[in-house]
């Protein structure tokens, strides 16, 4: 027989707890409804409370009116929050603002005037279906004769305050139905014995109660998960019977959700889990994070590719659709999107027209802006994803997205009725079960400080009217529940240090008796609550993994003096080695096989090079401008000659700069579409400047050669810049860029660019520049600087042997930045070739025998690669090792000293 | 056998911080004197005394220092509830608590959640909290916690930067600095970096001294932002304040 029995419930939980209960017991009849439903349903047919969503939606909507003295802060991020919050409470709590206007504190009434009015505009435009708490109670009053049909007997559960709005319509209920308060254990309100509503009370349980002193919050969450674990493997609960519980769960959940797929155990996260740890959440954080912060190669393939998995429209885009993209280039605007994307479509293939067609139309959607971030929203995202957009949206700003995304929850997959559950103390204070772990009893966090509404603060309204359980004594109150609602065992914990480390109170519910049980961060678990967590307690175990094997003895030979495989002994005849010795080196492999052998395997056998992260630097770094410079001088040498062979050496200044200045400006263009660049100001000042140096390398003035001809950047060799000679320039050049170059008593080939030559009329005198835009060097002439000029030497050696009628090469460095002469030239090119030859005679014999040490070119200030060396290892690991490097590369390390 | 605290020869001057509620003082001592249990032991014998919890405001420097004052003035209210009368207060009780005080005491108990014991920031941000519209901030403002206050606060620099350097997103419609002024126009967003920044960088700052001058330019920083109030405006009203 169908009997009508209501239970009036306090949340989400007790509603799920309550209906799944009702359902294995087959109670028909039984409805489960929050008090507000109760009026709503009496009140009539189809009206509703107010829910969160649409009184926030009003509010966005009611921010245009005149609010009176919220004018002025009304249009800030918090507002629309701090109102919802306030309108609740005031109506929870039943306050008529017409009674509160009537004082005579001016003060207090602009205050009354401005909620009066912002309510007023509120409830214009909520649905007309939705009703205040107050109005609800009012229609249904009238009504109560139904009262017994429509819910027959009313037991209201696990709840142990109800506020004052509802507390009238609950006692006039008593009189048409049978209305019982079901306390069970838990405090009863004054107010319910005196409306005379009848109380069922039971006798509080006696569960074992622990506490248990924890390093951090995070530790807190392992301890507790041991101990859930524990409890499963042993038997003595199940899951549906462990709740662990904060006051506000929000500083835990992070730990609480990597922890529980760690230990493969599910937790049922009743307030919700946070939306950016779903791939939908994720897609919002994407999309936001272009709106934010604008246009970038990073941000664009991030939100794509999740775009990809969750938006049809989006299913035709490749995975790697980015090949295409120039690998560096930062893409900081809608138009670089518009001049890159139609490149990549593939004339042939329909597919990839459809492609460009597809990004083409997001770069313009998202070109909409920030101020357009519905729109937006409305057009790239579906489901879930975009129901997160807007409720993001209603919660502040579009500014404020990225906040605003981090704190909104979804409601959990997970299912409560067979899960571990993590609640707020307050939900499990009205769905007790057996087995509770309580974290966070700390003096800041349990219970948590009282504070003031924001809008109606106790010099307005005192607290007490509006906030009859404030927050402070919620607190208390759910803890003493949920001692006297546990049947068997709660464990409290608290923190020693927060997460920043400082020291944290203990709260004042702490259990002090028996006396806490104090865990250490490291200790060893009896029970351990995942693979990591057995792993960091079994430390025998761990040791005999090859990871950690290898971890130990590359420690123990960084620390010891003698040179190992972790120094780069590696076998003879190493193939990686062989194949990259056997390619053509240039002056900089050169220099790396020399100064830094280690460095050389790295940069040449591994291809490993420094990542570079910087989508917007606001500097450019040395060596972008070493490059730019170059490929400026040969634009503008090659241009002069182009116009008239031999034009550049009878160039006037006026010319040349003009040159210069079409160069540069090419360069610039081609470079800002490929790299990185810092903001225009600092871009277009970095230009000038290399436009100044570019000129004075070209204008200074030596004795012309007679019949000088000049060329610039000129390959040899068979350098890679080869295959980009226009046949009309490789016409022009003095040699076949392509002959081989060995270096004499070596095997060694060498390829590369030089910099600028000039030859005489007769083709027996030859000067050869190489350009520096560093600093010039002190009154010490460098020779060989230790391994690391290289080019005067090899240059001048290049010349000599493809043209062999010269018989005499001038080769030198040119600092345009220096004051004065800023030549610097080498004294004996063939002598230093020579002793040259004898280095990497033995570089290569030192590689090939399988010593790959880091030589004195790691130690430079300037390593790129110095990440992956021990870490401060000028200081310790070199102290230690260099004098061993140097004498087992005895025959090469004199170089090193070498000025 | 006598206790501790009769023999010590500053005994006068710590029954006069413990008892003479109607002065302000100001207690000068070394350090491991007993600075920090005497100001908790004012607080306990103000409760004593009658003085409503909420009344009464206890100033640290350092979050770890007010939760440990916290602890302390727990410590005594609830030793004194029991009539057991703590070394460090005996001086002021030598003959224990007068029923009156008593009775104060354990209510006092009851109520010690609502004792403000805090560093100078959480003090100045429960007194202006309250007053949203007189103050013009954001009334949903939160403290957001250090690491994402310190990468929000970078990530404006440097798009500021950017943007006075002539990348200025705010003309595209995106990023969250609206377009920037023309130089020589008042930028409030320059006026607020530099504010920001010579409180941060300057280790010796004084609060009270670097007091918000702009309060136009931070609050319309805060409207374009929402990086809700990173550190509480500050100015010089204190009631207790102890500096380890």
């Amino acid at each position: 027989m169908l009997v009508r029995e209501t239970l009036v419930i306090h949340s989400r939980l007790s509603w799920r707890q309550v209906r799944g209960v009702a359902a294995i017991q087959r109670q028909h009849g039984l409805q489960a409804l929050a008090i507000e439903h109760v009026a709503a349903r009496l009140a009539g047919g189809f009206l509703q409370p107010i829910n969160s969503d649409s009184l926030k939606e009003a509010i966005g909507e009611a921010m245009a009116m005149d609010l009176g003295e919220f004018n002025d802060i009304k249009t800030l991020p918090g507002f629309s929050r701090a109102a919802a919050a306030t309108l609740k409470k005031a109506w929870a709590a039943g306050l008529k603002f017409t009674e509160l206007a009537k004082t005579s504190d001016a003060l207090v009434r602009s205050r009354i005037d401005a909620v009066t009015r912002l309510e007023a505009e509120v409830l214009k435009r909520l649905p007309p279906s939705m009703r205040r708490p107050a109005d609800l109670v009012e229609l249904a009053l009238p009504r109560l004769r139904h009262a017994k049909t429509l819910f027959g007997a009313i037991r209201v559960l696990g709840r142990t305050e109800m506020s004052p709005v509802w507390r009238p319509f609950l006692a006039a209920l008593k009189d048409v139905t049978e209305v019982q308060w079901v306390a069970g254990p838990r405090q009863v309100p004054s107010w319910a014995r005196a409306l005379g509503i009848a109380v069922i009370e039971t006798a509080p349980e006696q569960p074992e109660i622990q506490s248990e002193s924890c390093a951090s919050p995070r530790h807190e969450a392992l301890e507790a998960m041991r101990w859930a674990r524990a409890l499963l493997a042993s038997g003595r609960a199940k899951p549906e019977e462990i709740a662990i519980a904060a006051a506000s769960p929000a500083e835990w959940d992070d730990h609480f959700q990597a922890l529980s797929e760690m230990a493969g155990i599910d937790l049922h996260f009743v307030h919700g889990r946070k939306a950016l740890s779903t791939p939908e959440g994720q897609l919002a954080a994407a999309l936001a994070e272009v709106l934010l912060r604008g246009f970038s190669q990073a941000r664009m393939t991030r939100l794509i590719a999740l775009l990809r998995s969750q938006n049809p429209d989006f299913k035709i885009v490749p995975g790697n659709w980015w090949r295409d993209l120039p690998e560096n280039a930062p893409l900081l605007d809608a138009a670089s999107w518009r001049d890159v994307l139609p490149a990549m479509s593939n004339p042939t293939d329909a597919n990839s027209k459809a492609v460009v067609r597809a990004l083409t139309n997001l770069t313009e959607t998202l070109a909409f802006g920030l101020k357009r971030a519905g729109e937006v929203g409305d057009i790239l995202l579906r489901g879930r994803s975009l129901a997160i957009w807007e409720r993001a949206l209603t919660e502040g700003p579009p500014e404020a997205l990225d906040v605003t995304l981090a704190s909104l929850a979804l409601p959990d997959q997970v299912a409560q009725e067979a899960n571990i559950i993590w609640a707020p103390a307050a939900a499990l204070a009205a769905v007790p079960r057996p087995w509770v772990r309580l974290v966070g009893l700390t003096s800041r966090a349990w219970p948590r400080h009282q504070a003031e509404d924001a809008l109606l603060p106790n010099h307005i309204v005192n607290s007490s009217l509006l906030d009859p359980l404030p927050v402070h004594q919620a607190d208390r109150r759910d803890f003493d529940t949920i001692l006297k609602t546990t049947a068997r065992q709660v464990v409290c914990s608290r923190a020693r240090r927060d997460t920043q480390g400082r020291i944290n109170g203990i709260s004042p519910l702490y259990p002090r008796a028996p006396g806490e049980t104090y865990r250490q961060r490291a200790r060893i678990p009896e029970h351990a609550a995942g693979w990591t967590d057995r792993l960091f307690a079994r430390p025998a175990e761990f040791e005999v993994l090859p990871v950690a094997r290898s971890a130990r003895s590359c420690w123990i030979d960084w620390h010891t003096d003698r040179l190992t495989a972790h120094d780069g002994l590696i076998r003879a005849d190493h193939p990686l080695i062989a194949a990259s010795l056997n390619r053509r080196q240039s002056a900089t492999s050169l220099t790396k096989l020399l100064r830094d052998p280690l460095g050389y395997l790295w940069t040449y056998g591994f291809q490993w090079k420094e990542p570079d992260e910087t989508e917007e630097p606001l500097q450019l770094d040395p060596l972008a401008v070493g490059v730019i410079l170059h490929a400026t001088l040969e634009r503008a040498v090659s241009g002069l000659e182009l116009a008239k062979p031999g034009g550049f050496g009878t160039a006037d200044d006026a010319s040349i700069a003009d040159a210069v200045g079409k160069a540069l400006d090419t360069v610039a263009r081609e470079w800002e579409r490929m790299h990185p660049v810092p903001p225009p100001v600092i871009w277009e000042r970095k230009l000038q400047d290399i436009r100044t140096l570019a000129v004075a390398a070209l204008e200074y003035r030596e004795q012309s050669l007679a019949g000088q001809r000049s060329w610039a950047e000129i390959p040899f060799g068979g350098d890679k810049s080869v295959g980009n000679l226009t046949d009309e320039r490789r016409a022009l050049l003095p040699w076949d860029p392509t002959t081989p170059v060995v270096i004499p008593e070596t095997t060694v080939a060498i390829g590369g660019s030089i910099d600028r030559l000039d030859l005489d009329g007769a083709g027996t005198i030859a000067r050869v520049t190489d350009y520096k835009s560093g600093k010039p060097p002190g009154k010490k002439q460098p020779v060989l600087k230790g391994g690391a000029e290289l080019q005067r030497c090899l240059y001048a050696y290049a010349v000599r042997s493809l043209v062999p009628a010269v018989k005499d090469v001038q080769t030198r460095l040119l600092f345009p930045r220096a004051e004065g002469d800023g030549l610097c030239a080498l004294a004996d090119p063939a002598a230093v070739l020579a002793s040259l030859a004898g280095f990497v005679t033995a570089a290569q014999r030192y590689a090939k025998a399988g010593n790959v040490l880091p030589g004195a070119g790691a130690e430079d200030d300037n390593n790129d690669l110095a990440f992956a060396l021990p870490g401060g290892a000028k200081e310790s690991y070199f102290e230690l090792k260099s004098s061993l490097i140097a004498e087992r590369l005895a025959d090469l390390s004199p170089l090193w000293e070498m000025e | 056998m006598m206790s501790k605290a009769c023999v010590l020869p500053d005994l006068p001057a710590r029954r006069r911080a413990l008892l003479d509620h109607s002065t302000t003082l100001l207690v000068e001592a070394g350090a491991g004197s007993g600075k920090t249990a005497l100001m908790a032991g004012r607080v306990a014998l103000l409760l004593a005394a009658g003085f409503p919890t909420r009344e009464i405001v206890a100033i640290t420097f350092t979050e770890a220092a007010a939760s440990e004052l916290r602890e302390r003035i727990e410590g005594f209210v609830n030793r004194l509830a029991r009539a057991d009368i703590p070394d460090e207060l005996r001086v002021a009780l030598p003959d224990g608590l007068s029923a009156e005080q008593s009775k104060a005491i354990a209510a006092a108990d009851e109520t010690l959640d609502e004792l403000t014991c805090t560093t100078i920031h959480g003090f100045c941000q429960q007194l202006v909290k309250p007053y949203p519209v007189e103050a013009r901030i954001d009334p949903g403002a939160t403290i957001i916690d250090p690491e994402a206050a310190d990468l929000a606060y970078q990530d404006l620099v440097q798009a500021w930067l950017s943007a006075r350097f002539g990348r200025d997103r705010g003309t595209e419609g995106l990023g969250r600095l609206p377009p920037l002024p023309a130089l020589g126009e008042q930028d409030f967003f320059a006026e607020l970096l530099v504010d920001e920044h010579f409180r941060y960088s300057s280790p010796n700052s004084n609060p009270s001294q670097n007091c918000t001058p702009t309060i136009s330019g931070r609050q319309r920083f805060w409207t374009s932002t929402t990086c809700f109030i990173t550190r509480a405006i500050c100015w010089p009203a204190m009631s207790m304040c102890d500096r380890p």
